[in-house]
């Protein structure tokens, strides 16, 4: 189904005036934070899928050849080992774009892609990004940025799989699972968290557990609702500070506009 | 196959696993709340060196219980004897813990009676009156 009327409506291209980050339009955020004439460049190839979750976008042996833009769903960086046990490496949601964003044989990926939360997404050939992005700089920087993102949340991933307690990096987690996703209410079993953590399953039930008696969520039956975002984000580990709205690709290119329209007047 | 409970027992509180799970028998159940300890001490191992984990039978009757200090690999270098006297300390500030717990839940059933029985009280007084 072709994109272009939806686009055009949810990413508000008229006006390019910066806005902050939870008032962009309804799509994935990066294209309102784009200019009417590089989204003009993309339009033609963007489609509009829904995908559920656990869907496998790439792995390291069926890579992908299209850029993902999510818009109400979440997709999962994932590291699978041998064991069969995984670990979360970076989680892309409505403020970035993940997928074929590199050029071909530039990067050996090792990662999967996995859809962890179910929902709407964009997508578009990751050729055509990239060609774009030669012809474009404003795509040029929303590709580097998108780059950025996924190199910074790996770094900052691989120190808190490797320091932080299990618990803290649940709460991590959910609390920036809440802020990117703009809810409070996710549909997640524990299967689901015990693999983005690389825990045991019982492991995640006694820390859902644990708080819940303290108040900070309600979990039942795959069914996660964060009763109180403040106490999750001081329970979570400090990594909570290092990866906040400033570094995701759609502030940064609406930083990026501001700037250009500032330099301009 | 059996179906097996787990507890977590911190310094604070504990916490049951309402959900529980099938394993082939006791000792994979048993090695399963080793896996779990694991996960749960990790890069936190002094905090939580006086936590448990208990093993429950499917009628929640208590079979097995892990301390966290006993399978702590991070003082697996130590001298047996200091390595013994962590873990005695530990199982001492455990012990602690749950005569914490259960004295707080008896103020707690305490409290509870002396309001009933204030709320009686009263209700017998404005009788009278």
């Amino acid at each position: 189904m072709p994109y272009q009327t939806e686009i055009a409506r949810d990413a508000g291209v008229s006006s390019r005036s910066p806005v902050a980050g939870g008032e962009v339009g309804k799509g994935n955020d990066c294209f309102s934070a784009l200019s009417s004439s590089a989204l003009s460049l993309l339009k033609p190839y963007l489609t509009e899928i829904v995908f559920r979750e656990g869907t496998i976008l790439w792995d390291p042996r069926k890579l992908s050849s299209e850029v993902y833009f999510p818009v109400s769903g979440l997709i999962s960086i994932i590291l699978p080992a041998s064991d069969g046990v995984s670990v979360e490496v970076g989680s892309i949601s409505r403020q970035a774009a993940v997928g074929a964003i590199f050029e071909p044989g530039q990067v050996d990926f090792c990662t999967q892609g996995v859809v962890r939360l179910g929902g709407s997404f964009i997508r578009m050939p990751g050729s055509h990004l990239l060609f774009a992005a030669k012809e474009n700089s404003e795509i040029e920087n929303f590709v580097t940025y998108c780059r950025d993102w996924i190199l910074m949340q790996a770094q900052q991933m691989a120190a808190c799989n490797a320091v932080h307690a299990a618990d803290m990096r649940f709460c991590r987690w959910l609390f920036q699972a809440c802020e990117r996703m703009d809810t409070d209410t996710f549909h997640l079993t524990q299967e689901m968290i015990a693999s983005l953590l690389a825990i045991r399953r019982t492991t995640v039930t006694l820390i859902a557990q644990k708080l819940q008696a303290e108040g900070l969520i309600q979990y039942r039956r795959g069914k996660i609702v964060v009763l109180d975002r403040a106490r999750l984000r001081a329970a979570a580990c400090e990594c909570c500070n290092s990866l906040t709205r400033q570094h995701w690709p759609s502030t940064r290119l609406l930083n990026t506009s501001a700037l250009k329209l500032h330099g301009q007047s | 196959m059996p179906f097996y409970h787990f507890v977590l027992k911190t310094r604070d509180s504990h916490i049951p696993d309402p959900d529980g799970g099938e394993w082939p028998n006791d000792f994979a159940a048993h090695k399963e709340a080793g896996l779990v300890a694991q996960d749960l001490m990790r890069n936190q191992e002094v905090k939580t060196g006086s936590w448990r984990i208990e093993v429950r039978d499917q009628d929640l009757q208590p079979l097995s219980e892990i301390l966290f200090a006993e399978i702590d690999q991070t003082i697996a270098h130590f001298p047996a004897e200091l390595r013994q006297r962590h873990i005695l300390a530990s199982r001492r500030m455990a012990a602690l813990s749950d005569a914490i717990l259960a004295l707080r839940k008896t103020l707690g059933e305490v409290s509870a009676t002396i309001n009933q029985a204030n709320t009686v009280m009263a209700l017998v007084a404005g009788k009278r009156g």
